[in-house]
């Protein structure tokens, strides 16, 4: 695995079959008591810490995020170069996206669309911000057919992001397998819609570079991005993560927002959000309830269906606080191995400070100096 | 042979910092719980958390207005065993040097805040850091396991003043990083509830008791935080009351049911202002224009279609 990961790094490596002879296993060590130890870590630390750098402070983001997953599920989808195959290798590769999005951005909506068979349908899981409900969404089982048409995508996409209001980040993100589009019209004109509205369009793809894709994102400030292996494929779909910068002509806008309670009465009753599913478990006594309608929900957050409004809870606002007032990249000291807060001057190990940087979010130093609070 | 496989770790976090003002009068000293009685209590639980299972160990922060230091372990535990021979007469060895240790820490930390007692005005105790290092030490316990093992840290925060505003943003990352990594906060007030605690425990699946009693810290500590995570279960434990999850506005903090957010900075605000006063965003008039602009939308396109 670490042998990919160093392949992915090196830019132009070429067919595997016209590389040197490699001698993987020679490269592995052994500590005194014969454990093996992990091959170039100074390697994976530097690169984990290039990664650190590249995100840019100070730019205004967009943090409610309205997201729309498009995933190729059509016949080039089938093929084998990803373990065990293109689609489920996606599937698998999503999930993980999943989860690592929400945590990241609490506040934010995702919905799942896919192409096939030159058409594109939404998943039942449609602009949710739960996780299960996408994960089980994605286990239903799908038959890749057909060919796959970006302009239907783009244009369903559209009709879905149009209404969402103009202060939220609308993204759309195409996994892109096959190398043709088979279109009904002029897919220029809806680059062009895309653009008008404001949507940011990315697009992985799996198979090769495609200008048609490339335009899409030039013109729409996406990124494109073409996979080189599994490993790869997860860093591009992670890097979505974190959000995007957004123009300053962006509007903005003050939101009404509720903080419900959780509250537990004696009554049994039915929750809004479990109205149409005919599991019993939507019966209970507890819930949030929205404090203008009265409505009632089992998870947050949600737009209240009856009277619109957003409801959450404040440590979900609070989850995204880090991203706004970011920790301050701690500076490489002349001894190796050694990194120093800027701020307040204590060294870290590297360990250490790329899990204050990916984690916590915190410097434990400045915290623990007496600041003027 | 079949190796250990999981290990556990109790990172406890102390907060000495009312103790420090409540040994200077000396008036209340024989009411309340005394910083040695406390000490010596925790002592106590520490000593039989470590006997309970052979995979257990134990990590020691104090947490004052100065600062935060990691008490135990010491970074150069063989030097020590070897200075004090003494400390261990007649005790099971390992416990009785840790005992002594601890004590002989402690009393070095209360030592040098004494003598920077005019920096401590008007400051309030630095819970953040100590979280923080807190999760630093549980991460670096978990990278440097044997392979096949694995670490299940846990802390426990025995709280002892309020919450300061300054910390929310600082303390509210270190609880999603513990919710992140699956490890639970446990917290014991000793004389005022705490918020952040409670949200902290609330978050993470951890235990909130305030104890009615200060004096008898021991018999909680031992009744609700002795037990490991799996047996609480099986356990009829404290329950912790609803925790109020309610936003508290940034104009003038006062909890609020529903507030406005700026959708730049999410600052919350009780009610609407035209300038955000955190990132100086201007925002258009909320949903009374919105309203006229629809209707003029609809009449404008009806006097189209009439043309």
């Amino acid at each position: 695995m670490e042998g990919d990961t160093v392949d992915v790094e090196e830019d132009g490596g070429g067919y595997t079959w016209e590389g040197e002879y490699e001698r993987p296993w020679e490269a592995i060590q052994e500590d005194i008591e014969g454990h093996i130890l992990a091959p170039d870590d100074d390697f994976m630390y530097k690169t984990k810490r290039r990664k650190l750098f590249n995100h840019e402070s100070g730019v205004k983001l967009g943090i409610m995020r309205h997201i729309l997953i498009v995933v190729d599920s059509t016949q080039s989808m089938n093929d084998k170069d990803l373990k065990p195959n293109r689609f489920t290798c996606t599937k698998t590769v999503l999930k993980k996206f999943l989860d690592e999005f929400f945590d990241f951005n609490p506040i934010s909506q995702v919905g799942l669309i896919l192409m096939s068979d030159g058409l594109s349908l939404p998943l039942p899981s449609l602009s949710s911000g739960n996780v299960s409900v996408h994960k089980r969404a994605l286990d239903t089982d799908v038959e890749c057919s057909g060919e796959c048409s970006l302009q239907n995508a783009m244009e369903l996409s559209l009709r879905m992001l149009r209404h969402i209001p103009t202060h939220a980040s609308r993204e759309v993100i195409i996994i892109h397998g096959s190398l043709t589009s088979c279109d009904p019209g002029n897919i220029f004109s809806t680059i062009n819609d895309f653009n008008q509205q404001n949507i940011r369009c990315s697009v992985i793809g799996l198979a090769a570079s495609v200008k048609l894709c490339h335009t899409i994102c030039e013109r729409t400030s996406g990124v494109y991005q073409v996979i080189l292996d599994e490993v790869h494929f997860r860093d591009c779909l992670l890097q979505h993560c974190r959000p995007p910068g957004v123009k300053a002509s962006t509007e903005t806008a003050l939101i009404k927002m509720g903080f419900p309670q959780h509250k537990t009465v004696a009554s049994l009753s039915i929750c809004v959000c479990h109205l149409d599913s005919k599991s019993k478990d939507c019966l209970s006594t507890s819930g949030y309830r929205c404090p203008q309608c009265q409505s009632k929900y089992c998870e947050l957050p949600v737009e209240c269906v009856t009277c619109g409004i957003t409801l959450v809870l404040a440590p979900q606002l609070a989850r995204s606080y880090h991203h706004l007032f970011p920790l301050k990249m701690f500076i490489e000291s002349t001894a190796s191995q050694v990194y120093v807060c800027p701020s307040c001057r204590h060294s870290f190990c590297i360990d250490c400070d790329l899990y204050c940087h990916e984690t916590l979010h915190n410097c434990p130093g400045c915290e623990n100096s007496l600041r003027t609070q | 042979m079949a190796t250990v496989a999981e290990k556990n770790v109790l990172i406890a976090v102390i907060d000495v910092s009312q103790f420090y003002e409540l040994s200077m009068s000396s008036e209340v000293q024989s009411q309340v719980l005394s910083f040695q009685h406390c000490i010596d209590q925790i002592t106590v639980f520490i000593n039989s958390y470590l006997l309970s299972s052979h995979c257990n160990s134990v990590a020691v922060i104090l947490c004052h207005q100065l600062g935060s230091t990691l008490v135990y372990p010491v970074p150069n535990q063989a030097e020590l065993d070897e200075a004090h021979p003494e400390l261990n007469k007649g005790k099971y060895e390992p416990i009785g040097l840790m005992n002594g240790l601890l004590r002989e820490r402690i009393n070095q930390f209360m030592l040098s805040i004494s003598e920077n007692i005019p920096a401590l005005v008007s400051s309030s105790t630095l819970l953040s850091g100590a979280l923080s290092m807190s999760l630093c030490y549980a991460q670096r316990c978990s990278r440097e396991a044997t392979a096949g093992e694995t670490i299940k840290p846990r802390l426990l925060v025995i709280r002892a003043s309020t919450d300061a505003a300054s910390q929310h943003i600082a303390t509210m990352n270190c609880i999603f990083a513990a919710q992140k990594q699956n490890i639970p906060i446990d917290c014991c007030a000793l004389w005022e509830d705490s918020s952040f605690m409670q949200q902290a425990t609330d978050i993470t699946g951890g235990i909130y008791i305030k104890i009615p009693e200060p004096a008898g810290l021991l018999q909680f500590l031992l009744w609700v935080f002795l037990p490991d995570i799996k047996s609480r279960s099986s356990l009829q434990l404290p329950q912790s009351s609803v925790v109020d999850y309610r936003a508290s506005c940034f104009c003038d903090q006062k909890l609020v049911d529903t507030g406005f957010v700026c959708s730049v900075c999410l600052a919350i605000f009780c009610k609407f202002t035209p300038i955000c006063p955190v990132c100086q965003a201007h925002f258009k008039l909320p949903s009374l224009p919105q309203l006229k602009s629809k209707k003029k939308g609809k009449s404008s396109s009806k006097s189209k279609a009439k043309q």
